[in-house]
């Protein structure tokens, strides 16, 4: 059953109050409190909250176009309806045109006023509802994890920095290191975060493919383009375009780009009507592009336009502390996916992977932790569950062995009971530590 | 038990009289009682809580039901059909806006669910979510015909266990004025 919807009725006159007050507690879904001017009814809103307001003008102490605009300033989730009586419905348009919902002139049909206030109880649990979504979108989007220590720190700045302005972004940084993440953090920052985020790939894409793709095209454009189709840039309106590998574009579309960042309009593959865009531009690639500027590869011209504000994310090899961050929010999420519990990693699990040069950035850092969550059957990651762990993937006899004797001695108290249970003596055990490099417990 | 019902008409004796008709179509738990004649209000429009006041409390075991042809309204709304205290064993209602334009049998069914929705509320029910039970609220007369004349199960539960705590008939069954 949803919660019942808070109605405050603002009246100076208490029989109006009070009938009315009757009349809406009768339906069972409001909850209904009266006040007697603008003041009170402030007040109240401040300590309670309310969903609906039904507010006279005339009131002493605070009218109500001065509560109207107090609410609209302290509680703009609260939705306001006007009553009037019949002479002074100039004054209650002037409230809706300073933020009521709607007015009422009194005396009121009951047909009326009940759809009246049951339309603004439903638009403000659509409020809540889009509210509520919002913020669990807010939740479950990926996060950039971060230890924000050294060059991270910087990036985190500059994030805060470039986020509220509408400035065009360029993030490079090696594949991997998470420059989509970068973005969407951008994005959380700006005043677009509520608008549409459009990501294109624009390496994954063809020439063509990707000409129709960003800019749409008409019907009969082509062969196969049986019907008009908006393109990503059109889509991004009032939002955000996130365009990756940047320097994958062919350069007949970086000049078509170039217009549409210049003249802010884009006209569809085969068609010839200007279409208005309004888009903040995000670019992220691996690639040098002052190189690829030099080299007549990349237009210089484009490339002004989306440099505008650079953000270089570093390779995780340089960002050490954020590893077992990193590893620790990968295993969680696996174990989420497969419904496991792990308590985390080895202590040499997590030597192996602050000594390993990641080439392959977040990005390697992810696969290797999902396989070790496959490859563990207990509640701890080891080092051999790694990729580059050794032992698991050595199918020699050595390797058997040495994997072997690690989990053997890991279980037992010391030396002599591991070598009983591997029914080895004591001395061939030591030797065969000493060759495999394993410490005693 | 506090289920038998007393109607006063608050017409001219001129205009129809629906009293009669009403006390033999009432369904149980209601039980026929009497029709009584009051003077009729002078104004057309009437504040529905002030008619209501001026009916009678009724004795142990009994409720009553002003019958108006004058309209009536509460503050801040044009018209209501009727009124009522919740438990108070007194409801009005008025038949001015339940007249169909055709077809007289339509009026005496709206009477008959509007007055078990205020002698509902007389018990003590309050307003019934489902549509077709006579304790939800009508805003319209159309609407009313969309209601059926009498309770849903669980309005009806309910209704008799308020009138089990009621007290009981007093063997008064004369109403002194």
């Amino acid at each position: 059953m949803p919660p019942p919807i808070r109605l405050l009725i603002v009246d100076d006159d208490p029989h109006l109050c009070r009938s009315l007050s009757a009349w809406f507690a009768d339906e069972g879904c409001y909850d209904v409190t009266v006040a007697a001017d603008g003041q009170e009814a402030l007040e109240r809103v401040q300590a309670d909250g309310a969903d609906v307001l039904l507010v006279d003008i005339k009131m002493p102490r605070m009218d109500g176009l001065e509560l109207q605009r107090q609410l609209s300033k302290s509680s703009p989730g609260t939705t306001v309806i006007i009553m009037t009586a019949f002479g002074a419905v100039d004054t209650a348009v002037q409230a809706m045109k300073e933020g009521a919902y709607d007015y009422i002139v009194k005396p009121f049909e009951p047909e009326g006023m009940s759809r009246l206030v049951r339309k603004a109880a439903e638009r403000q649990g659509f409020l809540r509802e889009n509210r509520q979504l919002k913020g669990r979108l807010e939740a479950e989007s990926p996060e950039l994890i971060t230890a924000g220590e050294g060059l991270m720190a910087e990036v985190l700045e500059q994030i805060e920095q470039v986020g509220p302005t509408r400035a065009n972004v360029l993030i490079t940084g090696e594949s991997g290191t998470g420059k989509e993440l970068v973005a969407r953090k951008i994005l959380a920052a700006s005043e677009r975060k509520f608008g549409p985020l459009v990501v294109v790939n624009c390496g994954a894409l063809a020439e063509g493919v990707l000409e129709s793709e960003l800019f749409g095209h008409e019907r009969g454009a082509f062969t196969g383009a049986n019907q008009q189709r908006k393109g990503r840039l059109e889509l991004a309106h009032r939002g955000t375009l996130f365009l990756d590998e940047i320097g994958d574009v062919p350069p007949k579309v970086q000049v078509d780009l170039l217009r549409v960042l210049e003249e802010r309009v884009l006209c569809r593959v085969g068609g010839n009507q200007p279409v208005p865009v309004d888009f903040r531009l995000i670019c992220a690639t691996h690639q040098d592009l002052e190189q690829m500027v030099e080299e007549d590869r990349f237009r210089k011209d484009l490339f002004f336009r989306i440099n505008v504000f650079r953000i270089q994310v570093p390779p995780l090899q340089d960002r050490p502390g954020d590893i077992p961050l990193l590893a620790g929010h990968f295993l969680q999420y696996f174990g989420r996916q497969t419904s496991r519990k792990f308590t985390g990693f080895s202590d040499e699990a997590l030597a192996l992977l602050a000594a390993h040069p990641w080439p392959g950035n977040v990005r390697e850092l992810q696969n290797a932790v999902e396989r070790a969550v496959v490859l563990c059957a207990g509640g701890q990651i080891e080092a051999t569950h790694l990729p580059f762990g050794r032992s698991t993937q050595d199918h020699t006899l050595a390797g058997i062995e040495e994997a072997q004797i690690r989990r053997v001695l890991a279980g037992c108290q010391n030396v002599s009971q591991s070598a009983k249970i591997l029914g080895i003596d004591r001395t061939t055990l030591y030797t065969k530590m000493k060759r495999y490099g394993l410490q005693r417990k | 038990m506090f289920t038998r019902v007393r109607i006063f008409e608050l017409t001219a004796p001129a205009s129809p009289q629906h009293g009669p008709r009403l006390l033999e179509l009432l369904p149980a738990p209601w039980q026929a009682g009497e029709v009584v004649s009051l003077p009729a209000p002078d104004d057309n429009r009437v504040e529905a809580s002030l008619l209501l006041d001026s009916l009678p409390l009724p004795p142990a075991g009994w409720v009553h039901l002003g019958l108006c042809a004058v309209d009536l309204f509460v503050p801040a709304l044009t018209y209501v059909f009727g009124a009522s205290r919740l438990q108070e064993g007194r409801g009005l209602l008025s038949w001015n806006r339940l007249r169909p334009r055709n077809g007289a049998g339509r009026l005496e069914r709206r009477l008959l669910t509007e007055a078990l929705h205020e002698l509902g509320h007389a018990a003590g029910l309050t307003h019934c979510s489902i549509h077709a039970c006579s304790m939800h609220r009508a805003l319209w007369p159309e609407s009313i015909d969309l209601k059926q004349p009498s309770y849903c199960p669980s309005c009806e539960e309910t209704l008799t266990l308020l009138l089990r705590e009621r007290p009981a008939d007093s063997g008064d069954s004369r109403w002194a004025p």
